[in-house]
């Protein structure tokens, strides 16, 4: 390698030669082979100097970013989870205030197809009723339960008398079972009714009464109260 | 308060564009991309101390980087493409492990001569007699493929001429700053005396690198 000829592409490259005298290597580059190739080495070796260490600089900055010291980042995650704490916070209080004020609508009342049908066939204005609560219809089916009511009270004055045969005794109590299955009957779906207006506490007495009987309803109407309650 | 944010996982071709469009925010995140992976692979292709190995990363790392650059992987239509823009048949972690591999190798035959640009013609039949798969990386254009070979020959190159090189023509410093910098020179016919026997090394190199390259 020629050192006279590096020290002017030295210069050159700096930016240190002045005006004619730029002009004259300018010249002699053109006309020198051995000049263009010494000089073309050159500019490309400080290409990939610079290039190399813009990134060497870019990569250490990111280290230094990620290797923050451990009291900082203690800190960082401490921050962190005092808003995970607060938001957590935040959340469980909407939810509980949400679940006091509509304390009502949380309970999940079971299905009535199941918790109804399965007993005995029903008339057919009691599965009138049935539908209207399937409907939503809860209004309406509890007008339908009140008229109903008025018809289906046992009448004890008709009841069994000592003077009845056996079999007219036995026809009489066969009756009146099937009375109070109708009146359990009516007061259950009247419960679904009751629980869909919202009017809780009315629902939670007829559930008494079923669950304190010994009604078909009895055991349903126990774990019903006790999930209302 | 300077809360971290979890960085977004990019595809392949995302990280390559991002880093041709030198977007800052996917050239860091492909960055501990590619330390986290190598961190965790490295030990199936070669074995090294820490301090080898973080300069394997760094060289690995740059000159991914720069490949990128150059275009000598780009992405197509979505897809990241290698030489004559046909496909990669890898993934990108893949092809940074294979330049590993290859800045691995470079750097332990250094480490076994004294002085690695004695003996020319040895270095350019054994450490630059790259597998075929350097050939596939081989630029087309004569420019780029000379600038490539600088690059690898100042990567490995002794730390003393890197530095001198450096503070010279990447940070365009004077013979007088220099001296204080490097407190082992004297006096500044030293220094450039150093200095132009630094260059002359490297130009040979790399000229031999580049000629063997080319034979591929």
């Amino acid at each position: 390698m020629d050192e006279k000829k590096q020290e002017l592409i030295d210069r050159y490259i700096k930016d240190e030669m002045a005006a004619e005298e730029r002009r004259q290597f300018e010249k002699l580059l053109s006309e020198d082979a051995e000049l263009q190739e010494q000089y073309e080495f050159t500019r490309q070796l400080q290409e990939a100097l610079k290039s190399r260490m813009e990134k060497i600089n870019l990569m250490k900055q990111w280290e230094d970013e990620e290797a923050e010291p451990a009291v900082q980042k203690a800190g960082h995650r401490k921050t962190l989870w005092r808003i995970v704490a607060s938001v957590a916070a935040v959340v469980v209080i909407s939810v509980s205030l949400y679940m006091f004020i509509q304390p009502s609508t949380q309970v999940k009342m079971p299905s009535l197809n199941e918790s109804y049908g399965d007993v005995y066939r029903s008339s057919g204005e009691l599965s009138q009723v049935k539908n209207l609560i399937l409907e939503k219809r809860y209004a309406e089916a509890l007008q339908m339960i009140d008229s109903l009511e008025k018809w289906t009270q046992v009448d004890e004055k008709n009841g069994v008398k000592a003077t009845m045969s056996d079999e007219e005794r036995e026809r009489i109590q066969y009756e009146q079972e099937v009375e109070l299955q109708e009146a359990d009957r009516l007061k259950w779906l009247k419960v679904y009714a009751l629980m869909g207006l919202e009017r809780r506490e009315e629902a939670l007495q007829l559930l008494d009464e079923l669950r304190c009987s010994n009604g078909i309803y009895q055991r349903k109407a126990d774990s019903l109260y006790r999930l209302i309650k | 308060m300077n809360i971290k944010l979890r960085l977004h996982e990019y595809s392949d071709a995302a990280f390559v564009q991002g880093v041709k469009n030198q977007d800052p925010v996917i050239q860091k995140c492909l960055y501990l991309h590619c330390k986290k992976y190598f961190s965790e692979h490295y030990r199936a292709v070669f074995f090294a101390p820490d301090d080898v190995r973080d300069d394997i990363f760094q060289n690995t790392y740059m000159a991914l980087w720069e490949n990128i650059e150059r275009g000598k992987i780009s992405v197509k239509d979505g897809v990241v493409t290698g030489k004559e823009e046909k496909p990669l048949t890898c993934s990108l972690m893949t092809y940074m492990m294979s330049i590993a591999e290859l800045k691995y190798k470079e750097i332990t035959r250094q480490n076994e001569r004294e002085d690695r640009f004695a003996d020319l013609e040895a270095r350019n039949s054994r450490l630059f007699r790259e597998p075929a798969e350097q050939s596939d990386w081989f630029p087309d254009d004569e420019r780029a493929g000379k600038l490539e070979a600088i690059s690898d020959c100042i990567a490995v190159m002794s730390e003393r001429c890197r530095q001198i090189l450096t503070l010279f023509y990447a940070e365009n410093k004077k013979l007088d700053e220099m001296l204080s910098l490097l407190p082992t020179f004297t006096s500044k016919d030293a220094l450039k005396t150093a200095k132009n026997k630094c260059m002359a090394k490297l130009r040979a190199t790399s000229k031999g690198l580049y000629e063997e390259r080319k034979k591929m």
